[in-house]
């Protein structure tokens, strides 16, 4: 119908006779022109508009891929030192079943046990260690001290009186100071301490040292465990076997970044972008002469993630939706209302598949070749959205997401027909 | 050497005077009849041609070549032509056919020996709205949806601004040419 519209008598007259018409302006015209040309766009601006988006891409991509890479480092990371951790303490417990007739010391060396065999017990190098100048490791010192057992690594170089000389203590040592020497263990375990602390931790290393061996040497232990002590900054964490009346420290701390535990049900906001693909030909008849190609679009957004419980929340927000074409570009709003479900995926990872729906509202049509609004064009449509996103904290409460999502109209534009849209999507999220 | 639609594209990018000169030498028959059909003389078609050329000169950089340069040089020239009409915001009001018909002077001379001129001379004095959708359904054709959403109208104003454009039109032809068309 509308095809032979434009095969009317009239129409061919005019449109044959104005083809061939070649009219000119008037002589002075370039001359008039020449004054009114601006002066040629800048590189930047160029190179702006052909590659920037290209750039945005690749720098999403690349910060998806280097959270990726962290994220399987810092999983190997846990697991190997788990792993080592699990031997420690394997061997701790074998040391601390045994029977406690193997600790009983040989007659011998009761006796000079008894006869005070610690008659010098100095502890040298925790000042210099203090103002992490020195590496010197602490000493603990006997006066009969002509063979040693050390615990390299601890920080602490334990002599022994050799009529003292007690294998599975010895072992256990030497154990956790394998444990210590690993660098991967260093990274864990060292921590920096205030200024308080260390001053503290210098009195509690001096006596758990000193005092734990003596005791050790003195009576049978029944129930030993092993326990960290505090150390100062720059020197390896230091480890004394102590009774077990003692409160429990912690073996290890978790220097990993932990999810907020905050009660149920809370909110977290979120802001994000996105790159995205959608066919603005679906909008027209004459579809791709008039919008041209799909170009990489962008999308800001901005929403409140309400928590019911761990693994569900509602999702409602606002997003401006940038559309560009080869021919055209045009915005359009959308609120989301969308349902998520969470899957924890490891001790820090989480998915999150989020569904619903969304109301979008086209605005400001414009062609881009030329920068003219075509307006006049109000489409409203209810539309349908999904996306699958994984989830890394990168601080106590704010969490990075990222991952792909999809979506289509659900009712149909005013021509009766619909689109669709598919993009990657980076959000941050931030908890109250 | 005549330079070639590469060449000018290029040097105009690089913002090259001769160049622009070039283009404007090579098109300026299309451009100009375009702003000559869609304005209502010949002083504002040069305005309009002014204005176009500074944003074809502008844009540039944003060209691809996928399609053909001059179709994509007469598509600017139209939105440009467009966007000066849309300045105006002069809405697109009802004209009553006869009236129109009787205010144009017919030329007979004219119209057998210039009859392009003679034809845009009517287009020239038919109301804007009705000289507008006529020239993007005729010449541009496009179809009633695009053309209502380029202007912000109905499908069915633009379906009745063209029927009342070709009435004025044919009216305008039959007083020229001494005949019915």
């Amino acid at each position: 119908m509308e095809e032979n519209l434009h095969n009317d008598k009239l129409e061919r007259f005019f449109k044959e006779n104005l083809e061939r018409y070649s009219p000119s302006p008037s002589g002075d015209f370039w001359a008039r022109m020449e004054a009114a040309i601006p002066p040629k766009p800048s590189n930047w601006q160029s190179f702006s508009s052909k590659y920037l988006k290209w750039v945005g891409l690749g720098l999403l991509l690349l910060s998806l891929a280097t959270v990726f890479m962290l994220w399987r480092k810092d999983k190997q990371r846990i697991e190997q030192l788990s792993k080592q951790i699990a031997v420690a303490q394997q061997q701790v417990k074998d040391l601390v079943e045994r029977q406690p007739s193997e600790f009983e010391p040989k007659e011998e060396t009761q006796a000079a046990t008894n006869s005070n065999s610690f008659e010098e017990t100095t502890v040298e190098g925790l000042s210099a260690a203090n103002d992490n100048s020195s590496e010197t490791p602490k000493k603990v010192q006997t006066s009969q001290s002509s063979s040693t057992s050390q615990a390299v690594g601890m920080g602490v170089e334990a002599k022994l009186n050799p009529s003292v000389h007690n294998p599975p203590i010895e072992a256990a040592m030497q154990a956790v100071a394998k444990l210590a020497e690993s660098p991967l263990a260093e990274s864990l375990l060292i921590e920096k301490e205030e200024e308080k602390d260390i001053a503290v931790s210098k009195k509690e290393t001096t006596q758990l040292t000193t005092s734990g061996i003596n005791s050790l040497q003195t009576a049978p232990p029944t129930n030993l465990r092993l326990e960290e002590v505090k150390t100062p900054m720059l020197l390896p964490t230091a480890y004394a076997l102590v009774s077990s009346n003692r409160t429990q420290a912690p073996a290890i701390r978790h220097q990993g970044i932990r999810p907020n535990r905050k009660p149920y049900p809370r909110i977290s906001i979120e802001v994000g972008t996105a790159a995205f693909a959608m066919p603005l030909a679906r909008l027209f008849n004459r579809d791709t002469n008039y919008t041209g190609a799909i170009r990489p679009s962008w999308v800001g957004s901005f929403a409140l993630h309400y928590e019911l419980s761990p693994s569900l929340a509602l999702h409602g927000g606002y997003e401006f939706k940038n559309i560009r074409t080869s021919k055209m570009a045009l915005r359009y709003n959308s609120v989301p209302i969308l349902v998520s479900k969470k899957l924890r995926i490891g001790r820090r990872m989480q998915f999150e598949a989020k569904a619903g729906l969304t109301f979008n509202k086209f605005f400001n049509y414009r062609t881009y070749s030329d920068g003219i609004s075509v307006r006049g064009r109000k489409d409203l449509w209810l539309g349908w959205q999904a996306s699958a996103q994984f989830g890394m904290p990168i601080s106590k409460d704010v969490l990075f997401l990222a991952g792909p999502y999809g979506g289509s109209g659900i009712t149909p534009f005013a021509n009766g027909k619909r689109t669709w849209e598919t993009g990657l999507a980076a959000n941050v999220r931030y908890q109250f | 050497m005549i330079p070639s639609d590469d060449d000018i594209i290029r040097g105009c990018r690089k913002g090259d005077r001769k160049a622009q000169q070039a283009l404007y030498e090579r098109y300026k028959p299309m451009l100009f009849g375009i702003c000559l059909r869609y304005a209502g003389g010949w002083h504002e078609a040069e305005d309009w041609l002014q204005d176009g050329l500074v944003r074809i000169f502008t844009n540039l950089y944003q060209y691809q070549p996928t399609g053909a340069f001059g179709a994509w040089l007469r598509r600017v020239m139209v939105n440009s032509a467009l966007e000066q009409l849309r300045k105006r915001k002069r809405a697109f009001q009802t004209v009553e056919i006869g009236e129109v018909a009787d205010e144009f002077e017919a030329d007979e001379q004219l119209f057998s020996k210039y009859r392009e001129e003679a034809l845009v001379r009517m287009l020239q004095h038919l109301p804007e709205g009705y000289r507008t959708v006529f020239n993007l359904y005729v010449m541009e054709e496009y179809s009633h949806q695009e053309i209502g959403d380029m202007l912000g109208i109905a499908e069915s104003a633009s379906r009745s601004q063209l029927s009342r454009a070709k009435a004025m039109l044919r009216k305008m032809l039959e007083k020229s040419v001494g005949a019915e068309v």
